[in-house]
């Protein structure tokens, strides 16, 4: 969300997804998170855990995330549920890409249009993920000055792996 | 990003209609404004979204409107907005969906789309018509009656498709993933289906070559099929070409994996091309995209899995994953469920087992043959195909098992172990998982397989000969040109994969082999081979930039090299770019030549030849003429012979190498070879490799020769003798003698001229001004080859003789003074050299002399010898002194007639004469016999003729003899004294002898008295002379001698004490004292003449006076502190001290002809004793010459003992002959003026004469 947030500043058309079956949020203990599904707003979780714990949730940053994701959009999206066609994902685990790959693959072959899927491993916790969607930007603003993505992306995601000195998978889909 | 999802804004349009059609506008009309809007719209996107619209309405919502706006809207297929031409592409595909007739009007407008500049589109292009290509099979196979159109319109659809197919070897990444893409679809379309086949979701996407009528006009269903499976074959060898990049690999990877689930005919065929490139992933991946490979690769196995198909390779599809991390869980959640396999068995025919299958298949293709298109076609070609493959495979990899052993297994470690890269590759260190179940049986089976999926790509291993020889007996049966396609792709990835080695050993790991070879490639896919279409002209500096640290890249890749097995190809590499850029390239590839000398020298050599081929220009296509400019080539040479001049060790004799395998040497490699064989250190090599080169290369034969010879006469001492070394060896080849005779001839001529000629500086020396006249050193420089060559040649000395004679003094002595060594190389025997003696040419007495002296100086003249000089004396030349080296060769009466002329020699040449005869010079060799004995010899020389020869130079010869103490012993002169006193007349130097003999020898005094005695018998006082010493003698031996005395008959008695007065007293006493029985014996006469004092008697008087004064008897004399007690002896009798001393005294006097008494030195050691031997004012002019020679004689008699050391011989020798170089016996216009103080010595004559 916050690559979304950023990139959508830049003037790129993007879209966030989930990938798990549910939406997961940090509980007060690691083994209680705080688990919604995908039709909850922003919105409400706000509400929730503000209710729950103020104090915990804006300690943690929790409520300040969800009161910047509900001004972007309404709820968190499960990507297996969208049938649009993307020119290039980018995933921040190597198991959501993973699974990324598995659902198109598992998609009925439609047009066939190349995507381009790429993963970039960010930990998941504020500060990496400041970074993690300066790196993304970054990585798309060279996509996009690409005249000829399908030709060039190897080269550029090479130069952005020596770059950001981060193993990146990448590999391309058509859906 | 730009591009906009249609369905979502399809989906925004559906609002929009629902409020169009709320307002009830028409479509048509509505499609006209939208046309009209995006016709004046400047902005891309907008068009594009009207354009959208238009498509919707005019496809989904009023199709018959189609027909009317078909045209309008494919004239935005030129639309200036990419966009807009994407667009219209997919329009096209949808409008063909909806009307499969459009395709009739549309292809020429997709061809030419096709053609856009913009990749974009092209790619677009490219998408859209594989579906369309699935659409057109399906509408003409489904068209009742095919119209000509129609077949156009196939005809337009096969040339787009071919098109697009030859695009797979794109250098646009983009473009060959979506050619990947359209194959896989269009191998779809071409091929069948099987009971297994997945079915695609989409109705429209399922069709297939089962739904093509076989007798369809133009869709000839064999032709497609084979199409079918070579387009399958082509997306393989894709996928396995070696340079593939990540994306491309992934692509084809999931086409693969969709024709694999959907045509499982292909199964084996996709699971094995897996397998290979698990092992086999392309060298150019960086380690990220390794991962997303594997992890791609992963996901296709677990979707191939999935497939009721799987069971059948499960062992390989499970290790494959395990291989690639995947989790137990995972592998079991993809597997098929039980029942479904189950369930699949049952539908199977009975008789599944793969041999029978495969029979089945055999008697099908049998049928097929009598009976085309008749027979349903399941798996007909597929079907043994992939028996085949598979058991290659199999077959090896049991092969395999059962020789994994220990052993075996640790040799093979043990070899990879040489060929491992430094560092970890990429794709190693992202593949490579712990080996968790090692050595249990599960694993080695693992192992072997993977051994063998490697060497059955390398088409190597028992398998892969069983196949060929299976598919050998199948040929005739018209088995499978795939096989035949596959088969033969596969050997060509494997060699473009450096897999060189052809041998069917097992020790070389496939890993490793792979691991090992240079990653040079370009890093994207087929780029290499279209070269020349993407090649612009670079910046020249850029250029030689990227040239150089290319060729240092290739230079460093050394040990790959090895590792690759590509060290021949790599030296032809570099060789070939160094002499074609040159520049730079060559600076670099000397150094890197000269950093490791031995190993390198291949390249080298390469290099020189290359070079050699780029100036003849026999790599260039067009034959014209053109100069054969050497000068790069010359280069080359250069470089590579200074580095090694420059360099300090010579061991590995490249440099001689490099000069005869050379294809030619340039002048200035001549040059270099000159340097180095001036340099002393390497003078040996050097010299060597010019002697191998006038061998080895005939062509230029005279060139290097006369180098070398130049080289003989080089000034460097070293250089000089390894040059004439090298030419001696030469000069026993038949076809170089002449030329090197004709060489050391010239230079033995320079020696005519009257300087020093030019040509002898010529080259190495002229780093002085040429020396205006003959010095010693360029005298010699001329004659070192000459005389190097004359052993081997002895017929050469004549032409010395020639030069000889019509040079100057100082080039005479110089020759005289070299031609040693030679001389003595030559030896007596040779024939040529008596040849020379035979003949001697006027003017080269000298030369012949000498080298007569030098081959007897150490041993005896030769019969033959002694023969051409008796000769050469007898008949042309009588010159006594040519006898003197072979004196002891002659026969006595020669050396008798000889040696009065002999001993008139220089007493230095004299004395070497007796030294010869006495063989004091024979160093103690009694091999020989003298001519002479030493008794003989001093008896001849007694008996020379006195007219033939003066007394002095007599004295002077036999004063020699004496002075040989070890030759002429008591024993000896004893001899020579009873001879002489035999012969009648008494030789004059009797006495004297006798005398000298005494005062060596004192014990002889007994056998002086006998002869004494005997004298008396003879009448000695007959010949005056001997009397005269008959007395002298006596007066010597006085008290021995008395009883001689009193022998002589009273006259001569009396004419002794006329002649020795002071004798007579002491007699008379010696009388007074006898008994008087023996004094009865004294005749009365005698008696009276004792008495009786014929001299005056004041003389006697005084003489009485005086005796009291010196008593006769027994005075210890002055001279008897000599320290020879023999010595004493003999001065007992000396008269008086103080007359010895006066002798002695006067005898240093310089020999004054005044005096009555003439004292002569006796050259001996105790020469203190003055004998004189005439008292007599009488004594003729020899006598006093006799007196003035002595002094001279004697200082030589003192300098004796060292003149037979042989150098001082020598010395004396050539000094002998220096001075006489214009031999005055024959050269009477020889003015002779050296005012040398011997030179009269060889010519003398008897002063008085």
């Amino acid at each position: 969300m916050e690559a979304h947030s950023f990139l959508s500043k830049k003037g790129f058309k993007v879209q966030s997804f989930g990938t798990g079956s549910q939406v997961k949020l940090p509980g007060p203990s690691p083994e209680r998170p705080n688990i919604y599904d995908f039709n909850t707003t922003y919105d409400e979780m706000y509400k929730d855990l503000l209710r729950k714990d103020s104090e915990l949730y804006t300690q943690n940053g929790i409520l300040h995330m969800l009161d910047r994701n509900r001004r972007i959009k309404p709820r968190p999206e499960r990507f297996q549920n969208t049938r649009e066609q993307f020119d290039v994902i980018v995933s921040c685990e190597e198991r959501v890409y993973d699974q990324i790959i598995e659902d198109l693959e598992s998609r009925e072959k439609g047009d066939s249009y190349p995507t381009h899927i790429i993963n970039i491993d960010i930990q998941d916790n504020h500060e990496e993920a400041t970074i993690g969607a300066f790196m993304i930007c970054d990585l798309v603003t060279m996509l996009h000055h690409s005249e000829d993505i399908d030709n060039d992306v190897d080269e550029i995601v090479q130069v952005f792996e020596s770059r950001v000195k981060r193993p990146i998978l990448h590999t391309i889909a058509f859906c | 990003m730009a591009g906009d999802n249609r369905r979502s804004t399809a989906a925004q349009f559906f609002m929009d209609e629902e409020e169009v059609s709320a307002e009830q506008v028409s479509t048509y009309d509505r499609v006209v404004e939208l046309l009209n809007q995006a016709s004046l719209l400047q902005r891309d996107s907008m068009k594009a979204t009207y354009l959208r619209q238009v498509q919707e309405l005019i496809l989904f919502k009023e199709p018959n409107l189609l027909d009317n706006f078909l045209e309008e809207m494919i004239a935005f297929q030129s639309d200036r907005s990419v966009e807009v031409r994407k667009f219209m592409i997919s329009f096209i595909e949808e409008a063909c969906k909806k009307d499969p007739d459009l395709l009739l009007k549309i292809m020429p407008n997709l061809t030419a789309l096709f053609q856009d500049e913009n990749v974009n589109v092209r790619k677009k292009v490219i998408l859209v018509m594989a579906g369309l290509y699935r659409l057109a099979v399906q509408w003409l196979s489904q068209t009742k009656a095919p119209t000509a159109e129609m077949q156009h319109a196939w005809e337009q659809i096969l040339n787009l498709k071919s098109l697009i197919i030859d695009l797979v070897d794109s250098e646009n990444d983009g473009i060959r993933t979506h050619v990947v893409k359209f194959l896989e679809s269009v191998v779809l379309t071409l091929t069948r289906k099987s009971p297994e086949s997945e079915v695609p979701k989409k109705q429209e996407n399922d069709m297939n070559i089962e739904k093509i009528p076989e007798n369809h006009k133009f869709l000839k269903v064999k032709k497609l099929e084979e199409e079918g499976s070579k387009l399958f074959d082509t997306l393989l060898k894709f996928q396995a070409s070696p340079h593939v990049s990540s994306i491309n690999l992934m692509t084809v990877m999931g086409s693969l994996t969709t024709i694999a689930k959907q045509r499982p005919v292909y199964f084996d065929q996709v699971v094995q091309a897996f397998e290979s490139l698990h092992v086999n992933l392309p060298p150019t991946l960086a380690k990220s995209q390794v991962s997303s490979v594997r992890k791609n690769l992963k996901m296709q196995m677990l979707a191939l899995l999935k497939h009721p198909c799987s069971p059948d390779f499960m062992p390989q599809i499970t290790t494959l994953l395990t291989d690639l991390g995947a989790m137990q869980s995972e592998v079991m959640k993809c597997m098929p469920k039980a029942e479904d396999i189950r369930k699949r068995k049952a539908e199977e025919p009975p008789s599944t087992s793969s041999s029978s299958k495969k029979a089945k298949v055999e008697i099908d293709v049998d049928v097929e043959d009598d009976d085309i298109g008749t027979t349903p076609w399941s798996n007909k070609e597929k079907q043994p195909n992939l028996t085949q493959k598979q058991t290659a495979i199999d077959i090896t990899a049991e092969d395999l098992v059962n020789r994994l052993n220990a052993h075996n297994v640790a040799d093979l470690v043990l070899i990879s172990m040489v060929m491992l890269p430094d560092s970890l590759p990429a794709h190693f260190q992202a593949t490579y998982t712990p080996i968790a179940a090692a050595g249990t049986p599960g694993q080695i089976k693992h192992l072997a397989r993977l051994l063998a999926t490697q060497l059955t790509m390398a088409g190597m291993g028992k398998g892969i000969n069983e196949v060929q020889r299976m598919a050998g007996e199948n040929e005739e049966e018209q088995i499978s040109t795939t096989e035949d396609g596959v088969a033969s792709k596969q050997h060509i990835q494997t060699l473009v994969g450096g897999m060189t080695s052809t041998s069917e050993d097992l020790s070389k790991k496939p890993e490793s082999t792979l691991l090992g070879q240079p990653f040079m490639g370009t890093r994207k896919g087929m780029k290499q081979f279209k070269l020349a279409s993407v090649t612009k002209n670079m910046d020249r500096d850029l250029l030689d930039q990227m040239t150089v640290s290319s060729v240092k890249r290739i230079l460093n890749a050394e040990k790959s090299a090895l590792i690759g097995n590509a060290l021949s190809e790599r030296t032809k590499i570099l060789a070939s770019l160094v002499a074609q850029f040159g520049g730079e390239l060559k600076n670099l590839l000397q150094e890197y030549i000269f950093e490791d000398l031995r190993n390198r020298a291949d390249i080298a050599f390469s290099w020189l030849y290359q070079e050699y081929v780029v100036c003849h220009g026999f790599n260039r296509s067009h034959v014209g003429e053109h100069k054969i400019v050497l000068a790069s080539y010359d280069e080359c040479l250069t470089r590579l012979l200074n580095g090694l001049l420059e360099r300090s060790d010579h061991r590995d004799g490249l440099f001689t190498r490099l000069f005869l395998e050379a294809p030619v040497i340039t002048d200035n490699a001549v040059q270099i070879l000159r340097k180095f064989c001036q340099d002393e250190n390497r003078v040996h090599v050097g010299m060597g490799t010019l002697q191998e080169m006038i061998l080895a290369r005939p062509h230029h034969r005279p060139k290097y020769l006369l180098l070398l010879l130049e080289f003989a006469s080089h000034d460097k001492l070293e250089v000089r003798n390894h040059a004439i070394r090298v030419i001696k060896k030469l000069y026993e080849r038949d076809d170089l003698r002449k030329s090197i005779e004709g060489h050391a001839l010239t230079y033995l001529k320079y020696l005519l001229a009257p300087k020093p000629p030019i040509e002898l500086f010529s080259g190495t020396r002229l780093k002085t001004e040429p020396p205006e006249v003959w010095v010693e050193d360029c005298i010699k420089l001329c004659l070192y080859l000459y005389l190097g060559l004359l052993p081997s040649n002895h017929k050469l000395i004549h032409e010395l003789a020639t030069v000889y004679t019509a040079t100057s003094a100082d080039i005479k002595r110089t020759i005289l003074r070299v031609l040693e060594s030679p001389v003595r190389g030559m030896g007596m025997e040779s024939p040529e050299l008596l040849l020379l003696v035979e003949n001697c040419p006027k003017g080269a007495e000298t030369l012949v002399t000498r080298v007569i002296h030098i081959l007897t100086d150490k041993t005896a003249p030769s019969p033959e010898l002694v023969e051409r000089v008796r000769d050469l004396y007898h008949k042309r030349v009588p010159d006594v002194r040519f006898l003197i080296p072979v004196l002891t060769g002659l026969q006595k009466k020669e050396v008798l007639a000889a040696l009065p002329k002999l001993i008139k020699l220089n007493p230095i040449v004299v004395k070497e004469v007796f030294n010869r005869l006495l063989g004091g010079h024979a160093n103690s060799d009694a091999s020989y016999t003298l001519p002479l004995t030493p008794a003989e010899l001093l008896i001849a020389l007694h008996n020379i003729d006195p007219t033939k020869c003066d007394m002095k130079t007599i004295i002077k010869a036999t004063n020699l003899c004496f002075s040989e103490k070890n030759v002429y012993t008591q024993e000896v002169l004893a001899v020579v004294m009873q001879q002489l006193m035999e012969q009648n007349p008494l030789p004059t130097l009797l006495m004297r002898t006798v005398l000298q003999s005494l005062s060596m020898y004192p014990k002889l005094i007994g056998f002086v008295m006998n002869i004494l005695q005997r004298l008396i018998t003879n009448q000695v006082w007959k010949q005056k002379r001997v009397w005269e010493g008959f007395i002298r003698c006596c007066q010597r031996t006085k008290t021995q001698s008395f009883q001689v005395l009193l022998q002589l008959p009273a006259p001569q008695l009396r004419n002794v004490f006329e002649i020795s007065p002071d004798l007579r007293e002491p007699l008379l006493h010696h009388v007074q004292q006898f008994t008087p029985h023996q004094r009865a014996h004294i005749p009365k006469a005698i008696m009276n003449v004792l008495e009786k004092d014929p001299v005056e008697p004041a003389v006697t008087a005084e003489k009485d006076k005086k005796e009291p004064v010196a008593p006769p008897v027994a005075k210890p004399p002055v001279a008897a502190t000599d320290e020879e007690s023999v010595t004493t002896q003999v001065l007992t009798n000396v008269p008086s001290p103080e007359l010895c001393l006066k002798v002695t005294t006067r005898s240093f006097d310089d020999g004054r002809d005044s005096g009555d008494e003439e004292p002569i030195n006796l050259p001996l050691k105790s020469a203190v004793v003055a004998v004189p031997i005439a008292t007599e004012i009488t004594t003729d002019e020899p006598i006093h010459n006799i007196h003035r020679s002595a002094r001279p004689l004697q200082a030589q008699a003192s300098r004796h003992m060292p003149m037979d050391d042989d150098s001082s011989q020598h010395a004396a020798e050539e000094e002998q002959v220096d001075e006489n170089d214009a031999t005055p016996t024959h050269d009477s216009d020889t003015p002779s003026p050296t005012p040398v103080p011997t030179l009269t010595t060889l010519t003398e004559s008897l002063p008085d004469n």
